[in-house]
Formats: structure tokens, sequence, C-alpha cells
């Protein structure tokens, strides 16, 4: 492996790699059949070979036999809801055409990614950076419990105790990237993770697909790159089965009515909130209040958010800005 | 022959007697002093040397009583000289039958002035006395619970009747006053502040270093309404106490206490001993800004939970319980995350996603219940800053604030609101909603937007900013605008993706 991966034990709860100490996950164990994938064993997910230094063994709890295809979809961390939200329709898409989709488990897109697949009934799979009995983020133990309950898995390429160091997160790119016929992209900033993932994707010949976003949010920054080196834009639903059906051979069915109502498409506050999430006052300044309302447009502007906010459309986010809460 | 003690916040009157009689020579103190006191059988026999009296070679006792008090401080010297003085017959007795004397003495017998003298005046009056003490500015001069004082620069002009009255504050001409309009920009924050100026809510305000948190605190004093002559007293009690000045306190100027978030639990609330009062005592009628409130330690922050339930410190030895009052308005700031920059615009935070939201899961802490209001508090750009806002003076604030409070004041007179506590259904009721409006609350509060706690928060900073218009109906944008003051919750930190 690569010379960062020394690490020594400090004591049971500790670990130091790099001058900097790491705690050891100390809590329960997943629970469900653990597999090891010897490389050239008939387990071992054969389009895995096609990328740069495959694994030599996988380490796997629940249904090794999930890995063999599927759709990666990845974003931030430190996601927006606009990364959340595309993170859930087009994973809960993917599972509802029996696509398993890929992750990292990690927080933001990776984890809404994975929340949706179960939610929408489908298989998903959690490519982790340590072992699988280092469970990281911690907070996640429940959702990947879930994911193996379902009859995804949790998958590493590290010993099951394995500590999860930063340098491991960065090589279990190569691996969602390898496993999966093609990496959605719904949010990544620059440099990112995310974006890494991309490149591995890319060296791997997978089909990269990207979500865009507003060109002034540096959340979509990486996003937008890849969009313009080349990647497959996924603009909408129709898009994205589209691409679906050219990759997975799934059939595309069309939804017999739009529950969203009409009025909001031409919302200017819903629009230029979609467009970019903002502070209260920079709202008054990029939004009109309507010429009744032109006295006090601040206290329009602050009815309108609640309103919006009570219906589930808009939310606060934890940094006081404003934006969409779905899509 | 009277003198008092400082215990807590307060003097309590303690006689000082002395006897002369024949025995061993000697200088003895009886009746709890402590080490203090019993020094100043030394500072006392240099004094009167210096003033050319000899002490008489017999057995002196000074007995101060009540005896089962601890005595403390050094303001026995003066009145254990004078009363010695009275027994050898050389002042007369009935000089001293109305006084009550408080004072260090100096070797060469000048007096010095000793801390509380404001509670030594409130104690003197209540026993109906004047108070005798070394010249000082802290006096209470036109208030009802204030005595005479005389004041006297030392041994030599006693005996000679020399008295004085205390001085008034010297006046500085350029004293530097804080003014909102120095603040530029802030809108927002500062309709916030004077929206808790006028209902007293504790606020929150977040945001990067160097946005202008603390200015904006710092200038909170200046919107609330001026100190009532009663308040005066209280608070100025508690600052003489501590030997803090009381000068902006007599001006009626409210205080502003912000405490190091290193300060301990015994600073924050008070004791030490002799038990001291602390920065809530301080704070009584004004305002405690904890600035970086997650940088406080936990057990600071939940020995502050009681005194905001009560508006008053308890605090108990094994003496007896001291209580301290501590009626403030709570106003903190936090940084969004541990570097600082999460949200700004022009700087990039470079926290671990998992650290801002352990971060701001502890912003409130113990004390997560004691805010009504949070506000973002951005860095303002450079045209602002340089502006300043004379648009939003101090001054033009406080109008509405006062507004408000005597809009809320009549409101409460007319109903038998005041005299219940506040339920979630009086509230509703003081709220006087209209159809349209209860239903907007209503899809508020059931939308996933308002937590139970939230609710009754809300409306009652919605009640405050209908005062504010003079209102007597809250209307749907005073809940909307109260809706956007809420505490961020754990629902914005989904939102926001910081949770699973």
């Amino acid at each position: 492996m690569t010379s960062g991966s020394n690490f020594t034990y400090i004591d049971d709860s500790t670990v130091k790699h790099g001058g900097r100490t790491f705690k050891l996950y100390a809590g329960p164990r997943l629970k469900g059949e653990r597999h090891v994938v010897e490389r050239f064993a008939k387990d071992y997910p054969s389009q895995l070979l096609d990328i740069e230094r495959p694994p030599e063994r996988l380490y796997v709890i629940g249904e090794p036999d999930c890995l063999r295809d599927g759709l990666a979809v990845i974003g931030a961390r430190k996601a927006t809801p606009y990364g959340l939200a595309c993170a859930e329709r087009f994973s809960a898409i993917a599972a509802q055409k029996g696509v398993t989709v890929i992750s990292g488990g990690a927080y933001g897109c990776d984890s809404r990614a994975h929340r949706a697949a179960l939610d929408a009934g489908g298989r998903t799979v959690a490519i982790l950076g340590g072992g699988c009995d280092q469970v990281y983020p911690s907070t996640h133990f429940r959702l990947f419990q879930e994911i193996i309950d379902a009859g995804g898995a949790v998958v590493s390429e590290r010993d099951w105790d394995y500590p999860a160091l930063p340098f491991t997160f960065r090589e279990r790119n190569r691996i969602i990237a390898g496993c999966s016929r093609a990496v959605l992209i719904v949010e990544a900033g620059l440099p990112s993770g995310t974006f890494s993932t991309a490149d591995d994707a890319l060296d791997s010949n997978r089909e990269v697909l990207v979500v865009p976003g507003a060109i002034t949010s540096r959340t979509s920054a990486g996003s937008n790159k890849l969009l313009y080196q080349g990647a497959t834009p996924i603009i909408d639903d129709e898009t994205f089965e589209d691409v679906m059906f050219s990759l997975f051979g799934t059939l595309r069915c069309t939804p017999c009515a739009d529950g969203k109502d009409p009025a909001e498409n031409s919302d200017q506050l819903l629009a230029a909130l979609r467009a970019q999430p903002m502070r209260l006052d920079d709202i008054l300044v990029a939004v009109d209040a309507p010429r009744e309302h032109a006295s006090d447009p601040a206290a329009w502007l602050r009815t309108r958010l609640v309103e919006l906010e009570a219906k589930g459309v808009v939310a606060r986010f934890p940094d006081g800005r404003y934006g969409p809460a779905s899509l | 022959m009277t003198s008092a003690t400082i215990r807590g916040s307060e003097a309590i009157p303690v006689r000082v007697e002395v006897i002369v009689s024949s025995g061993m020579p000697g200088f003895t103190i009886v009746g709890m002093p402590d080490t203090v006191i019993h020094e100043s059988r030394e500072r006392v026999r240099a004094a009167l040397r210096s003033c050319g009296m000899r002490l008489p070679g017999e057995k002196i006792v000074f007995n101060l009583a009540p005896s089962y008090v601890r005595k403390t401080g050094s303001g026995f010297d003066f009145p254990m000289a004078v009363a010695l003085l009275a027994a050898l017959g050389q002042v007369p007795g009935d000089f001293l039958h109305n006084k009550m004397v408080v004072g260090e003495l100096s070797l060469d017998g000048t007096i010095r002035p000793v801390n509380g003298l404001v509670a030594f005046q409130m104690c003197a009056f209540e026993q109906g006395l004047e108070l005798l003490c070394a010249p000082t500015y802290d006096a209470l001069k036109n208030i009802t619970k204030a005595c005479i004082v005389h004041t006297c620069t030392s041994l030599q002009s006693f005996f000679e009747g020399e008295f004085g009255l205390p001085a008034a504050y010297p006046v500085e001409t350029d004293a530097a006053t804080v003014d909102f309009s120095d603040v530029g920009g802030h809108v927002q924050a500062k309709r916030a502040l004077q929206i808790a100026a006028a209902g007293n809510h504790g606020i929150m305000m977040m945001g990067p270093p160097g946005s202008g948190k603390t200015m904006l605190a710092m200038r909170l004093p200046t919107i609330l309404p001026e100190l009532t002559a009663h308040e005066i007293a209280e608070s100025a009690r508690i600052a003489s106490v501590a030997g803090e000045s009381i000068d902006s306190i007599l001006r009626g100027v409210r205080p502003f206490r912000s405490p190091h978030h290193s300060a301990t639990l015994a600073g924050l609330i008070g004791g030490g001993n002799p038990i001291r009062p602390g920065e809530v005592s301080l704070a009584h009628n004004g305002v405690l800004m904890l600035d970086e409130l997650p940088e406080f330690s936990r057990n600071v922050l939940q020995g502050l939970r009681q005194p905001m339930e009560d508006g008053k410190v308890t605090i108990t030895r094994a003496d007896g319980n001291v209580v301290m009052p501590a009626r403030f308005m709570l106003v903190a700031s936090s940084n969004p995350c541990p570097c600082g920059y999460f949200g700004d615009k022009q700087k990039e935070c470079t926290c671990p996603i998992s650290k801002v939201s352990a971060y701001q899961s502890r912003i409130g802490g113990p004390l997560i219940d004691r805010f009504d209001m949070c506000i973002d508090v951005w860095r303002s750009d450079f045209e602002d800053v340089v502006a300043g806002d004379a648009a939003s003076s101090s001054n033009s604030m406080r109008e509405a604030v006062l507004a408000a409070r005597e809009f809320a004041y009549r409101r409460f007179a007319r109903s038998d609101a005041g005299s219940r506590p506040r339920s979630v259904a009086s509230l509703v009721e003081e709220c006087g909603m209209d159809g349209a409006t209860m239903s907007f609350f209503k899809e508020v509060s059931s939308g996933n937007v308002l937590s139970g706690r939230a609710i009754m928060r809300t409306l009652s900073v919605a009640r405050t900013i209908a005062d504010m218009e003079l209102c007597e109906k809250v209307s749907v944008e005073h809940i909307a605008e109260a809706v956007t003051l809420r505490l961020r919750g754990s629902d914005s930190l989904e939102a926001g993706g910081l949770t699973a």
C-alpha cells in the first residue's frame, strides 16, 4: 500500500497516524453475514479488475452479490439542501428501477443517497474507508445496519478492524468508482473528495454523470467544472432516466401528474432561492416585493419565507441562509 | 457606637463596644473578627498616636456585636478609634449617638474609604442613622433610600470637627459613550436587539469573528430604559460592595457585564470568602453578555440556571444563606463553528462537518431554554462600517423600546394576565390572534418548523413585536418575524445535511 499507511496503536482507543491521533470506534458491531472475497475468487466483482490497483480482497458484511453492478451516487459531506435533495431524488429513482445504489456512507449526500434507496425499497452498498468494524461516521451505525438488513452490503478493502484514517477514504473512492457502472455526482466543491472520485471514475472508464449547480455556488464548483470537461449533465428526471436506460437498460416511465403547485414555478422568490441560497438581507436586494407590499418589503418577505418553510419548500440552513428544502 | 459589616451584597449593622478596665495592659478584639480586623489594633494604635493621643496603660477590650456574625473588612478601624476616644471622654458621647461610622485608618490617621459605602449608607438609613465615612464619590443623593453622609479626611480633622459632604463624580466632558449610530449596516441585528430590549428576551447572536457581535451587545444598555431610583439604589449597592465604579449607574445607565469565558462559577454567580457578588449580581437590572458562549465551561453555565429562574442568587454556607439579587437580560454570542467562518461569504470554513454539527448542537448548551431569539450577525461591507448609521441612533431606537414597554404595561394593567404565570393558553389569549393569523400560526407550528419549546418562545416574541407596533392583536407579519428570529434547532441542522 502507499507510504501513508503507517500507524501505531497508542492504546485500546486511540491510534496515531502522521502526527495526529484518531479515536477508534468502540460501539457495537454490525450484524450480518461476513465474507472475505479474494481477488480471482468467483464472488469478486469482475469490473473491479479494470481499475488501477484492484483490492486484493474485499471484506463484506451482507450480500457480496450486490457488488456486481450499480450506480454510484456521491456528493459533498458539507452539502446544501440542494445537493441533498438531488441525492435523494436520483437515488430513489435508481432504486425503484432495481439498480443498486453505491455510495460512501459519509455525512451529507452519501447518507441521503443510501437512505433514499432504502426508502424506495432498493438495495444499496456502502463502501467504507476503514474496516467494517470501525464504523465511521459512528452516528451512521443504524443506517449501515439497515443497509445490510435490506439485502445490501457494507464493504471495505481493509481488514475488519482497520482504523478509519484519512488516507483510507481517498483510497476507497477508487473502489466506489470501480464497482459501479456510472458515477452520479450531485454536488462537489473544488477541491473535494467527490471531485477526486470523478477522476478515479474517468481513469477506470466509467461514465460520469453530474448534476449542475449555480455558477455562484461554491459547493457546485467541482460539479460544474466536470460538466465543462465533458461529463454528462443530469438536468431533470427525464435525462436521468434516459441515461439509466442506455446504461442499465431500465425502462422509462412517465409520471402521470406533477403534484407541484404551478404557482410555485412562477414564484420569483422561489426561483431566486433555487438559484442560490441567500440571507434575508440579500434576498431583499434580489427579489422585489409585490407592489401592494412595497411599503414594508421585509415584513412581506418574512411572511412568505415562513409560509414556504411551513410547507417544507424552503429551509433555513445552519449558516442562517434560506434555500430550497427540496426540488 | 454603630458600625456595619458587609455580608453578601448588603451591610448589616454591628455595634462596637469598648471597655477600658484595669488589668494587664492590652488591646483585644472579640466578636468573630477576621484577620483584617485583628490587624486593626496596630492601625488604631498608630493613628491615635499620630494625633498626639496616648493609649492608656490599661486593658482595652472591643466587642463587635452581634457576636455570632462573622465580621470582615477594614472598615472597623475608624469606629474602634472613635469608640475608644468616646470611652476615654475625648469625644462627647452624644455626638456619636445618631452616627454609623465606617472607615479604614492609615498609620498617620488619614481615613480611607472602604468598599460598599452605598450598602453602608442604605443600612444606616434603615437604622435611622447618619453615615460618617472617608471622603468618597460613592454616595447616593436625592434618593429615598439613602441617608445623610458626612465625610472626614483624618482623625485629626475629626477632632477639629471638620466634616464634609460626599463629592460628585468628576464630570468627564469627553466621555466616550457608545451609540448604535456607530454601527453601520446590521439592520436586522439592530431590529432584533430592539425587540429583545422591549420584551426582555434572551438573545443569542451568531456570526464569524469580527462581525460586530460584541459591538452590538455593548450598545444594548443604551436602548434600555433608564434605571428607576429604586433600581439605581439596588445596582449601586452591589457595584459598590464589589468595589466597582458606580458612576454610570448613578447616571441611570444600566450595567453591562461581559465576563470572560474563563470565568469560574464563583466569579459568575458569586462566592469566595468573604462572599463577593458575582457577575450575575453585578449585571442586576442590566445586561449580562456571555461572549463566546460555547467556550464557557458547562458547569458554570449550569450554575446560571437557578439564578435566572429565581432572579436571585442564593449561596449556602455553613453559617447560613446569603441571597443576592440577579435579575438581568441575557445576551450571548457564538461563532457558528470552531473556526468561526461557517457560512461566511469571503472566508471558507475549514472545520470538518462533524465538528460543525457538534459545535452547533452545543451552542445553546444548558441555557438553550433561556434564549428566545437567535440572530445571525454577518461581517459588514467596508462601506457600511465607514459610513456608520446616523439614522438609527440609540436615542431613536430607545424611544421605540420605551413605547413598546409602555404599551405592554398598559395592556397588562387592563387584563389580569400579569398576575398569573405565563402559560401557552394565556399567551395565546394575550396575543388575540384573528382567524387567519391563528391558522397561519397553526400551519407553522405543525409544519415541522417549530418545536414544542419554540412555539411558546415564538409567541412571546411575536407579542413583543406587536407591542412595538402598538398593536393589540398579533398579526401574521408579527408571527412571521418571530419565526425568523427563532433559535436554531435540530431542524436546521438537518436541512444543512449536518446530521444523517
